[in-house]
């Protein structure tokens, strides 16, 4: 049975195109990832199906409630955790989670208890009564995340719970968040780290300019790039076109030159290793001296690339990369 | 109704935590303070006693601060809410637009009724002293127009937040609509006044139209029966309407300066991207 369930979703802001026909269904239990670079839709689309934001068109239905007529009806049975975490610093963890549980009409004594139980799950419970503003950025996630779940909604909605997170309270925060999947929550979550969709997502939908433009597995989707990647760096960059034309041809089809940075992309399936042998080889042969040679797991922007022939129009940098920020949602 | 409450339960929270009140009331306190005791020792040079003039003197302390105070305070709200994202946050969840604008409000009106008290507390231990038995109705009008106008002040400001671009934006359009109300609309209309001579219609809308010269009128009316410290626009409500009924009116008038602000923010809440 889907619990979400999204047709035809246009949004526009003044000239700005944010989502174009987006449409998608999310079984009941399961996680999906919303996949995307920067200003792809994502937020507008999380934003939409938790009622903050009206649709210009289209339909959505989650939990079974129309987003825009039954729209108080539904917050009664979603967690949403936005993009910026969305706590008061002034307040500490644990009046922050219990004012969560009053605004789900909890009544105070259970609102409470819920907020002890959250804090102990999300290993706060030594800071649960320090203000909020004295937290690190993984405990403000922690809190955040926290805070989604203290209404026990069937539906929760994560906007890109690990943006701008060490690599280990990444790691921390995935564990969680696949713990509460267990227990049956159906999740959406947004991302721009294919390896997070891969890790944690049953269903990943690539979405690029407003519109889905693939959906599947992460298996699927990587397999669409060709497993893994052949990534070939030249000293002398005036030989870039050169080296291209020696090794493009390798793999069993695709590759690409990014012409920012000279590096030249070649999906090589299950191949890799006899085929970054084959490319030192013919390389060598031609003369052409090597700055760096790697196989590696495909990224978002080798999706894209497989995708769209374009690369992600706003790369975003690796995930204990620090991220640009064009605006805060 | 559960839901509204818990956000006035966590602005007041906030709001009497945050600096800003903290600072405002012992501000507010030691300017009553410092008024009161001027007053009294004026009084004192002149061989009187009584708490009149050093009531009067809070009169135009009390219309004057705690608008200011209501209307930053209601600025900073939903606007600075809405930049932190909290706005957004509380929004997802099961409350109406409009129960957030009153549980803001409830919780913020908590915070300035706190900040006032704690000033007039300060005052009044000094005025304990020389008080009388008969001080107390004016006291007490003072105290309740004073809460009544800051209020007034707080609906306004609330009702910019639900408008404004930035918390930034809120602060700066409080301040200057404070100014038109303190100081500019008296200006204005002393300046017209001479030109084009107000009629009894044209006063009362010039007192309607100001909520701090309402609660001003309001504090006076129980001590100056006819007196002059009422002002032409009081003195005319006073002759036009009696005691009761520019009391009814003047009332009428402060709850309205507060209630349509408030309805407009829930409506352009209701509208707005949070
Ligand atoms: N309130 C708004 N006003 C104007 N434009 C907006 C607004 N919200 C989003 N947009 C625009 O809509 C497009 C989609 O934005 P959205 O926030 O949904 O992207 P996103 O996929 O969440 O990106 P990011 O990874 O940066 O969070 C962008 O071009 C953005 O600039
Ligand atoms: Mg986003």
């Amino acid at each position: 049975m889907s619990v979400i369930e999204v047709e035809g979703l246009r949004k526009s802001f003044g000239e700005v195109v944010a989502l174009d026909g987006v449409d998608l269904e999310v079984a009941e239990g399961t996680v999906f990832g919303l996949l995307g670079p920067n200003g792809a839709g994502k937020t507008t689309t999380v934003r939409i199906l938790t009622t903050l934001l009206h649709p210009d068109a289209g339909l959505a239905r989650v939990a079974g409630y129309d987003v825009v007529r039954e729209a108080e009806a539904l917050r009664h049975v979603i967690g949403l955790a936005g993009q910026a975490a969305a706590i008061d610093p002034n307040l500490t963890g644990r009046e922050n989670l219990e004012m969560v549980g009053r605004l789900y009409h909890l009544s105070p004594t259970e609102a409470r208890r819920r907020a002890g139980e959250v804090l102990e799950r999300f290993d706060l419970a030594e800071a649960a009564d320090r203000p909020a503003r004295t937290y690190s950025g993984g405990m403000r996630r922690r809190l955040d995340l926290g805070a989604s779940l203290v209404g026990r909604p069937r539906v929760l909605f994560l906007d890109e719970p690990t943006t701008g997170l060490d690599p280990r309270s990444r790691l921390e925060l995935w564990d969680v968040i696949r713990e509460l999947v267990r227990e049956g929550t159906t999740l959406l979550l947004t991302t721009q780290y294919l390896e997070e969709a891969d890790r944690l997502a049953d269903v990943i939908a690539v979405v690029d300019r407003g519109r889905v433009i693939a959906r599947g597995t992460a298996d699927e989707l990587k397999a669409r790039v060709g497993g893994e990647v052949l990534a070939v760096r030249v000293s002398d960059r005036s030989r870039v076109p050169e080296a291209a034309g020696a090794i493009l041809g390798l793999g069993p089809g695709g590759g690409k030159v990014d012409n920012n940075t000279g590096e030249i992309t070649i999906p090589v399936g299950g191949d890799g290793t006899r085929l970054l042998v084959e490319a030192v080889r013919r390389l060598d042969a031609e003369g052409i001296e090597l700055a760096d040679i790697s196989l590696r797991r495909p990224t978002l922007d080798d999706v894209f690339l497989a995708l769209t022939g374009h690369a992600a129009e706003e790369a975003p940098t690796p995930p204990n990369g620090t991220r640009r920020r064009r605006r805060s949602p | 109704m559960k839901a509204a409450l818990a956000v006035a339960g966590w602005e007041l929270r906030g709001a009497v935590r945050s600096r800003f009140v903290l600072g405002a009331a012992l501000t507010f306190g030691a300017m009553c303070l410092g008024v009161t005791l001027l007053g009294l020792d004026a009084l004192r040079g002149l061989g009187l006693a009584g708490v009149g003039p050093a009531a009067a003197g809070l009169v135009n302390l009390g219309v004057l601060v705690p608008p200011l105070l209501g209307l930053l305070l209601g600025a900073a709200s939903l606007a600075g809410a809405r930049e932190r994202g909290l706005l957004a946050m509380v929004a997802a969840h099961p409350i109406s637009r409009g129960a957030i604008v009153a549980g803001t409000f409830l919780g913020l009106a908590g915070a300035l009724w706190t900040t006032v008290a704690l000033g007039f507390g300060l005052a009044s231990l000094v005025l304990a002293g020389v008080a009388r038995v008969r001080d107390l109705a004016p006291l007490g009008a003072l105290v309740g127009s004073t809460l009544a106008v800051g209020t007034a002040g707080l609906g306004v400001g609330v009702g910019i937040s639900a408008f404004a671009r930035g918390r930034s934006q809120a602060a700066a359009v409080a301040l200057a609509a404070w100014f038109v109300l303190a100081l500019g609309m008296d200006l204005a209309l002393a300046g017209l006044a001479p030109a084009v001579r107000l009629g009894p219609e044209g006063l009362l809308v010039a007192v309607l139209l100001n909520p701090l010269e309402a609660g001003r009128i309001l504090a006076l009316l129980p001590t100056s029966a006819g007196g002059t410290a009422l002002g032409p626009f009081g003195a005319f409500l006073l002759d036009r309407f009696g005691p009761a009924g520019a009391g009814a009116l003047l009332v009428g008038a402060i709850v309205a300066w507060t209630a349509a602000p408030l309805a407009i923010a829930g409506r352009a809440l209701a509208r707005r991207v949070v």
